[in-house]
């Protein structure tokens, strides 16, 4: 299977639609010439999505509508930094996933 | 007559746990088994394992309200073939229902069937509970609490998982159900007599769930007030099944007819994704992370089979109820030609696009990192 950024960019930006209708959120969601995303809040102000930059240890850089940026190392990073920024009283679950371990690749002769 | 143990309990707390240890024990070798789940794709079956032949799936929907008459048709069919020697003659029937099944119409399924004569008995109800969940959920589901009413042995789970007995879980089972033996298991291993004797040979296995954390087994021995008695919220509603000398068991006045099953809460829905590609182990551990992250309590239950890409000649298996998330266990190998990974969710106003974009953007992420890691 291969795969780009392209690929990845038009999944997440379909599951940031997805997200705010389950979140409930009211805010148009668009692409700016810059390639960032824009929502659009319904209460006014605006949320920035984008690719972090490179050279740090993150993949997505929220940026709040007071202009400060959040960073996020995975997608869900990013919904988890979405929607803290969307809603503050908002709260994470508190489960932990321990992460699964691959058993070791049984050599072949 | 052949013996028929209906295997109830809420959803996560356990069955398929259970059912698949029993079935590997001796006194459960010669066993059919029907199986109904909440969904149209079956994932109990292949957990399970049971010899193909007396496997029965039910997938039209759910036991209680919506297969009936299927379950009849089954359990006479099932008979039928062991009689004419196209099924082993399997010396018992276990039934277990999907988690959201009112027990009740499934015992009224296999009485009517009793009573034409099928060649079946209704040995007994048991229901598992879930020693970490169940508080919560006997306070939410109407069908839970109608599930330990009606068994005739209950089954504590995951006692493993805290620190002590919970009194007032305790306290709230007995009161639903004075009567029945509080058996405890633990990792679903449980002595088969304990299910198959009979309540007299019960009593000779108590001990505490402190001892049977120490030997992962043991019984909590029923209080010493009588059913009936003292218990001003319970009345005795379940009938003795003809000619078998059976006594009820006592459930709540407050509870409808047998008849009428429980309606299921309507915002409780069943997301079901399949993907033929395999699944990369880091985006299945992100997947459940944003799970937990958004879905909560909403999140009754999870299981799947996943086709891990890093190890693709054994599955591994999830589950998740409510907020707990177990460790995934890898499969001994593919119980089918069907090496797809098929995760089932139960829960409260999920929503089936929003948990398939997750997945596709996770695996579609992960995929991309690795690429451009191998340069």
């Amino acid at each position: 299977m291969s795969n780009g950024p392209g690929e990845t960019d038009a999944r997440v930006l379909a599951l940031l639609r997805a997200s705010l209708a389950v979140w409930k959120i009211d805010a148009a969601l668009a692409t700016e010439p810059d390639g960032r995303w824009r929502l659009s809040l319904a209460t006014g102000g605006h949320v920035h999505v984008s690719r972090a930059p490179e050279g740090i240890p993150f993949r997505w850089m929220v940026t709040t509508p007071a202009g400060r940026e959040r960073p996020a190392s995975s997608v869900t990073g990013l919904l988890r930094v979405l929607r803290s920024t969307l809603d503050p009283d908002w709260r994470t679950g508190r489960a932990r996933i321990v992460p699964l371990m691959v058993p070791a690749t049984i050599a072949t002769p | 007559m052949i013996p028929v143990t209906i295997l109830t309990g809420f959803l996560g707390s356990g069955k398929t746990t259970l059912l698949a240890r029993l079935l590997r024990t001796p006194a459960f070798a010669r066993t059919a088994v029907i199986i109904n789940e909440f969904g149209e794709v079956g994932i109990d079956h292949d957990l399970v394992a049971a010899a193909e032949e007396s496997f029965v799936r039910l997938e039209t929907g759910c036991i209680c309200c919506m297969v009936r008459g299927d379950l009849e048709a089954t359990l006479a069919d099932l008979v039928a073939r062991r009689i004419s020697g196209l099924l082993p003659a399997f010396e018992r029937i276990v039934i277990e229902t999907s988690g959201l099944a009112d027990p009740a119409p499934v015992l009224n399924a296999v009485m009517a069937e009793t009573g034409r004569g099928a060649g079946i008995l209704l040995d007994s109800v048991v229901t598992t509970v879930d020693a970490v969940t169940a508080a919560r959920t006997l306070a939410r589901e109407p069908q839970s609490v109608r599930q330990v009413a009606v068994a005739d042995r209950l089954i504590l789970t995951k006692t493993d998982l805290l620190p002590g007995p919970d009194e007032a879980l305790l306290a709230r089972i007995r009161k639903l159900n004075p009567g029945a033996p509080l058996l405890i298991a633990i990792n679903g291993v449980i002595n088969p007599a304990q299910l198959l004797g009979s309540e007299g040979e019960l009593d000779d296995v108590a001990s505490s769930w402190s001892g049977a954390a120490q030997t992962a087994l043991g019984m909590i021995p029923p209080p010493l007030t009588p059913p009936g008695k003292g218990e001003g919220d319970v009345a005795r509603l379940r009938p003795t099944q003809a000619g078998t000398g059976r006594t009820t068991r006592p459930v709540p006045q407050n509870m409808p007819t047998m008849d009428a099953p429980l309606p299921h809460d309507p915002d409780i829905g069943c997301v079901i994704v399949r993907r033929e590609q395999p699944l990369p182990a880091l985006a299945l551990t992100l997947f459940l992370e944003a799970l937990a992250d958004h879905a909560g309590a909403d999140l009754l239950r999870l299981k799947g089979i996943i086709h891990v890409a890093e190890h693709p000649t054994q599955p591994a298996a999830i589950h998740g109820v409510q907020h707990i998330f177990h460790e995934p266990q890898w499969l001994p190998g593919w119980p089918s030609e069907d090496h797809s990974s098929r995760i089932v969710l139960i829960g409260r106003g999920l929503s089936q696009l929003w948990v398939e974009q997750l997945l596709d953007a996770l695996a579609a992420e992960v995929i991309e990192v690795g690429q451009a890691e191998l340069g």
